[in-house]
């Protein structure tokens, strides 16, 4: 919940992942060992679920962003030339 | 023990750490309803309120699936939902199935059987070790194969330059009886090494070998049993032949089979030890089968070298000028002496072909069941592209399709089995038969093989085209085109189409000219007439004896005077006659006025021609006082009178003085001769041996609507009241009706079945074809419907866009068919091919059959609400 509020958030309300989509993507990750999740209790004194970056995991954002960001400079520069 | 329960650690470590993960999953989700509807609750929404909208935003079970389909590795929970979906798919394609199903078990089925019935007469070997090291010796004469006599086999038994063993073998038909008053008719005489060069071992009691002098007798596990009830003290018991009794010293194992595959020999007896056997009774003039077992460094090329140079030492001078003239012959004996087969050198062919034949339909039916999976795939191209769109890899998602063609592949195989078990019983009732012929036809393990490989090639390609299809789907085009793979490539579909109507008018034709041939030999006319007609064959009862002509006379009059017999016969031969022996007993003939030409001989009583009611064109019947006389079939008279009467004409025949033809009766058509009318002159029996030895064979016709076994108890008291003959075999008018058609029956009917599969394998696969060509189409029918456009004006835009597509795929197989006439021409029986009305017949069908397959998704189409049609086909 935390993690799909906080992409509402920083997106400024651009993208609402629904949580259909969120949770087997965190699971994919999670089994690909992107992602370490750990049961712990929250400011709210709920027990919930804490997902964080492993070390493969931050290398394979890396490769994601940089991925990513030759897309937009390709549709960016096909764009301007129109 | 402890190494294999730990190879089952990973699978149970996976099953409960997919347990942990559902749990923890669960927990997740619930944790998360709780937050969500917590702030909900903040938000002043009623607690039952809030919760319902949570677990709706959740869709939990939605998530679970698609969490759980997110998991790596096929894992046991995987598996199981993989069968489940495998389960679903296969409720929701029943048609599918079912029709798959079927194909796969029919054709493995007729494939499993021309397989066994192939294995049982063409591949299998002796089952006895080193099969190929047994080579077969005997000379060569210019006529063909003569066997050895007694003293060359003691020759070359002296000379053991290259052999290992050697034995030599005659096998005959007797007369014998157990002391339990059973039946024998089957004997070998054996000399030599006979069972340890073929690895036989006793089941009970001991075998012999060549220092056996004394009389005695190793029975089969065959006649043990049927024979001798499997008594356990049959080691105590004896047989009877002649005025011998012979005590029985041993019982073979039920493997071996002797030396000839396909005949079932009750007992084995030390050549030349029982008095009235003809082994015995005639010396050492009586031939012997003789077969040795080669060293492992010699091969037969070189024993035969061998036996060149020592054959003039092994050579017997009692036989004839023309014999001492033969040269030394070594031909292969691992597959026995098969002389049922050299009786009957069409089966061999006919066998051949037929596998061949199942071969071509087995490959037919991967084709439509092929057809099929592509049509059921493309119905559920959507389906497919959108799992793989939200993530699913396409191993996955393609899974329960493999899953489910291995269980249809699976349940085909067990039909196919069950058919095959049902078909060999057929197959068996084709093959020429006897009390003592056992062909071995069964569903062994190597038929069990061949069907689970084909099993497994089927579900490879059932799943491989659904996997062809789906692999390069992407969700937009299906979005945005209700099927891509038909429309990405129009030119090549067209291409696709128009193969599928060139094989199909093809096959069509192949499978029409099969069921015309099986109609044409249901109205074969035999030339006699064989309703009511039952026969008696009688064989000498030992030790041999001279009867006149006087005896048969009375006991052809005792016959015909039985209550409700209507006439009565006798002949020397089989009835009806075998296209072996008529061709054993075929001769050059020359006729009076210098006319030659090839006539088989047949030797009769009076009375024959009537009791069979074969037609008496001119002339007479033989009679009892008859000399040299004939009288010739129709087919035969006018081959060499084709102007003149035959009657009063006078031929002459290698050996024995010319015969004067004094009759001329209808033509008889026989097994094997391709419905042609075999010429053939019968003579009196007189002509042949007089006094006739009763160890002769002679047949009894009874024509008569009393029953087969009612008028055989009236003969058999005449028969033992003479003490010189015993009935071993009775016919009806069936059995004569299906030995006189055997083989052109086995094939017709093989032919039928093929033809009637070929009919359905084509229409199903073109229909298949053409369904899914077409109802890749429905959206945009649906949308013309909706946009005004008549059904008729839309099926008949379809049906003239196919017919382009369906001439020149008709034109393509009809010039294929055409090209290979003769080959066809080679396969059937009656010989005639293709004709006007079997090609309408052909185009008929596919014409129907493809109109059938625009009809359904047009039907569709045109049903269909426009607006559901732009949402999805």
């Amino acid at each position: 919940v935390g993690i799909a509020s906080r992409i509402h958030q920083i997106t400024q309300s651009a993208i609402q992942v629904s949580f259909g989509s969120l949770f087997p993507a965190l699971h994919r990750m999670e089994e690909k060992g992107w992602l370490l999740a750990e049961w712990r209790t929250s400011e709210h004194n709920r027990r919930a679920k804490y997902y964080a970056l492993t070390k493969s995991g931050r290398k394979q954002l890396r490769e994601e962003q940089r991925q990513w960001s030759l897309v937009v400079k390709a549709l960016s520069t096909a764009l301007q030339s129109t | 023990m402890a190494s294999k329960i730990m190879g089952f650690w990973p699978i149970f470590s996976r099953l409960v750490r997919s347990s942990e993960r559902e749990q923890s999953l669960d927990d997740e989700l619930r944790s998360c309803i709780d937050i969500v509807a917590e702030e909900k609750i903040k938000a002043g929404i009623h607690r039952d309120e809030a919760y319902r909208q949570a677990k709706m935003e959740m869709a939990v079970e939605q998530t679970k699936t698609r969490v759980r389909s997110e998991a790596r590795g096929s894992t046991p929970q995987a598996l199981l939902r993989d069968c489940w979906h495998a389960v679903r798919l296969i409720r929701r394609n029943l048609i599918y199935v079912v029709t798959s199903i079927l194909l796969i078990s029919a054709s493995i089925g007729l494939t499993c059987t021309a397989f066994a019935v192939f294995d049982a007469l063409v591949l299998r070997k002796l089952p006895v070790p080193e099969p190929d090291q047994l080579v077969m010796v005997s000379g060569a004469i210019k006529t063909g194969r003569i066997p050895l006599t007694h003293s060359m086999f003691d020759a070359l038994s002296s000379d053991r330059q290259g052999i290992t063993q050697i034995f030599g073998f005659l096998g005959m038909g007797i007369s014998g009886r157990t002391d339990g008053g059973a039946s024998i008719f089957a004997v070998e005489e054996v000399v030599g090494d006979f069972f340890t060069a073929q690895g036989a071992v006793p089941e009970l009691g001991r075998l012999f070998g060549q220092a056996e002098r004394d009389m005695v007798a190793v029975i089969s596990d065959k006649a043990w049993r049927t024979q001798f009830g499997a008594d356990p003290s049959v080691l105590s018991r004896s047989i009877t032949i002649g005025r011998a009794k012979i005590p029985i010293v041993g019982v073979t194992s039920p493997r071996f089979r002797g030396t000839e595959p396909y005949v079932d020999i009750d007992a084995f007896l030390p050549a030349g030890t029982v008095p009235d056997l003809r082994g015995a009774a005639a010396g050492s003039a009586m031939p012997l089968e003789v077969v040795v077992r080669l060293e492992h460094s010699v091969t037969p090329q070189n024993y035969l070298a061998h036996l060149q140079s020592i054959w003039p030492e092994v050579l017997d001078p009692k036989m004839t000028p023309e014999r001492r003239a033969s040269q030394p012959q070594v031909d292969p004996f691992n597959r026995g002496l098969s002389y049922v087969l050299q009786r009957q050198p069409g089966i061999r062919r006919a066998t051949t072909m037929t596998l061949l034949l199942a071969v071509m339909i087995f490959a037919a039916a991967c084709l439509t069941l092929a057809l099929l999976a592509i049509a059921r795939a493309a119905k559920q191209q959507r389906q497919i592209a959108i799992m793989l769109a939200i993530g699913g890899s396409r191993w996955q998602v393609l899974r329960p399709y493999f899953i489910e063609s291995v269980a249809i592949a699976c349940l085909g195989w067990g039909g196919g089995m069950l058919i095959t078990l049902w078909w060999n019983q057929l197959a068996k009732g084709f093959l020429p038969s006897s009390s003592t012929i056992n062909w071995h036809v069964s569903l062994d393990p190597r038929s069990a093989g061949v069907a689970a490989a084909m099993s497994a090639m089927i579900a490879v390609i059932a799943g491989l085209f659904t996997a062809l299809l789906t692999i390069r789907t992407s969700v937009s085009d299906v979005l945005h085109l209700a099927n891509p793979i038909a429309s990405r490539n129009v030119r090549l579909r067209t291409l696709v189409l128009a193969a599928q109507f060139a094989i199909s008018v093809v096959l069509l034709h192949y499978g029409l000219i099969y069921v015309g041939d099986l109609r044409s030999l249901t109205r074969i006319d035999l030339g006699f007439d064989p309703k009511n007609l039952h026969t008696y064959a009688l064989t000498g009862k030992l030790p041999s004896r001279p009867v006149g002509m006087d005896y048969f006379q009375n006991l052809l009059a005792q016959v015909a005077a039985i209550p409700g017999v209507e006439s009565a016969g006798l002949t020397s031969n089989d009835v009806p006659l075998s296209p072996a022996t008529l061709q054993e007993r075929s001769q050059p003939i020359v006729t009076d006025d210098g006319q030659t030409a090839k006539a088989g001989t047949v030797c009769v009583f009076p009375g024959y021609f009537n009791a069979l009611k074969l037609p008496l064109l001119s002339g007479r019947d033989v009679l009892w006082t008859d000399g040299p006389v004939a009288v010739v079939t129709e087919s035969l008279a006018k081959t060499l009178y084709s102007n003149s009467s035959a009657i009063a004409h006078r031929i002459q025949r290698t050996n024995g003085a010319p015969l004067e033809i004094v009759g001329v009766v209808g033509n008889i058509t026989f097994n094997g001769q391709k419905l042609g009318a075999a010429p053939i002159m019968f003579i009196p029996c007189r002509e042949q041996a007089q006094p006739w030895p009763s160890s002769y064979t002679v047949t009894i016709l009874a024509r008569s609507k009393r029953g087969l076994a009612d008028v055989g108890k009236a003969v058999q008291t005449f028969v033992d009241a003479a003490a010189v003959h015993e009935i071993f075999s009775r016919s009806d008018e069936e059995t004569i009706i299906a030995s006189s058609l055997q083989l052109e029956r086995m094939l017709a009917t093989i032919s039928g079945i093929f033809g009637t599969l070929i009919v359905i394998l084509t229409a199903v696969g073109l229909y298949a074809f053409c369904n899914y060509v077409f109802a890749s189409r429905t959206r945009e029918l649906a949308i013309r419907a909706g946009l005004g456009a008549s059904p008729a004006a839309m099926a008949s835009g379809l049906l003239r866009e196919i017919i382009v597509i369906l001439a020149s795929g008709s034109i393509a197989g009809l010039a294929m068919t055409l090209s290979s006439q003769r080959f066809l021409a080679s396969l059937i029986v009656n010989g005639k091919n293709l004709d006007i009305h079997q090609m309408a017949i052909v185009i008929g069908i596919t014409v129907t059959t493809t109109i059938a397959a625009v009809i359904v998704p047009t039907t569709r189409a045109v049903r269909m609400d426009i607006a559901k049609a732009l949402r999805m086909e």
